[in-house]
């Protein structure tokens, strides 16, 4: 059941995105996907891997095509939370990790593999030693509030 | 020994013994499942691995068939998979690692299937689906 969003710019071809079972659907409507790479030790836990990529929109951008009553929630720091799908556990949306209004999906969930501008590698403190960064993309120590979201 | 848990740290697990050599898993189905660029892997027998679920939190997806992929039902965390026709090996999502593992990657598989917006720079050998077995030994997964 999709949930209306009045905000939603209709002009635009969205870029669409599911969990692997396909239960909980989503659209984001933007001219293009700005996304970061997080090597934070809760990234790290909550995907499995070295790092998640999460790509990233505003509310009024988003929005929910099925199964959204569906996303289960975890606050993983204070007023952070992780919403993943409990049927296949699937990661799908990560809010308040910033301090604003921000959302950041996941970028393995989105559909199609569309073209993602990469704006740079966050919390790389934590980086893993059995992974290593190749690229020249700038570096931060934290996630700065609104970073990659507020254009569309 | 290594040891892991989940996000929420309610999962934890054991192991005996070291973990195999890994390699980065660009396929659509683990991108999926860790929302990431790639998934990365581990292959240990079922026999050395521990778990302690005192809440009973972790919960089994079938993502294709015979091909179960296990998380925390409580903060998702994706903590390993196995396949049925091979039920005494599991595979490790590395993330979930709590202990230091200081093997590198091995290969990159199935970047016929790469995420676009993913270079990869580094000179690991890359391949359009599984790895030859000379390479890398994938344990517990799918790989003929």
């Amino acid at each position: 059941m999709t949930v209306h969003n009045s905000d939603i710019n209709h002009s635009l071809e969205p870029f669409s995105g599911s969990c692997l079972c396909g239960s909980i659907k989503f659209e984001i409507h933007r001219k293009y996907l700005n996304a970061i790479h997080c090597y934070c030790g809760m990234c790290r836990k909550a995907h499995g891997t070295a790092f998640s990529t999460h790509a990233l929109a505003t509310p009024s951008q988003v929005q929910w095509t099925e199964g959204k009553s569906l996303l289960t929630g975890y606050e993983s720091s204070p007023g952070a939370y992780r919403e993943f799908c409990p049927v296949c556990g699937t990661h799908i949306l990560v809010h308040g990790q910033s301090g604003d209004d921000s959302l950041a999906f996941p970028a393995g969930t989105i559909n199609g593999n569309p073209a993602l501008t990469i704006l740079g590698h966050m919390y790389t403190d934590d980086l893993v030693s059995w992974y290593v960064i190749n690229d020249n993309l700038p570096q931060h120590h934290q996630w700065p509030p609104g970073f990659g979201s507020n254009d569309d | 020994m290594h040891k892991g848990s989940c996000l929420c740290a309610k999962v934890h697990y054991s192991i005996e013994g070291e973990l195999s050599d890994f390699g980065y898993c660009h396929c659509n189905s683990c991108r999926k499942a860790s929302g990431s660029a790639h998934g990365a892997n581990s292959g240990i027998a079922r026999a050395n691995f521990k778990l302690s679920d005192e809440e009973d939190l972790v919960r089994e997806f079938e993502s294709s068939p015979g091909k179960f992929r296990a998380f925390c039902s409580r903060c998702g965390s994706p903590l390993y998979a196995y396949l049925t026709k091979s039920r005494d090996l599991i595979r490790i999502r590395l993330g979930s690692l709590d202990s230091h593992f200081n093997k590198t990657t091995k290969a990159h598989t199935f970047v016929s299937d790469k995420a676009c917006w993913e270079s990869i720079a580094d000179s690991v050998p890359q391949f359009a689906e599984w790895a030859p077995r000379e390479v890398l030994i994938q344990t517990g997964s799918k790989q003929p």
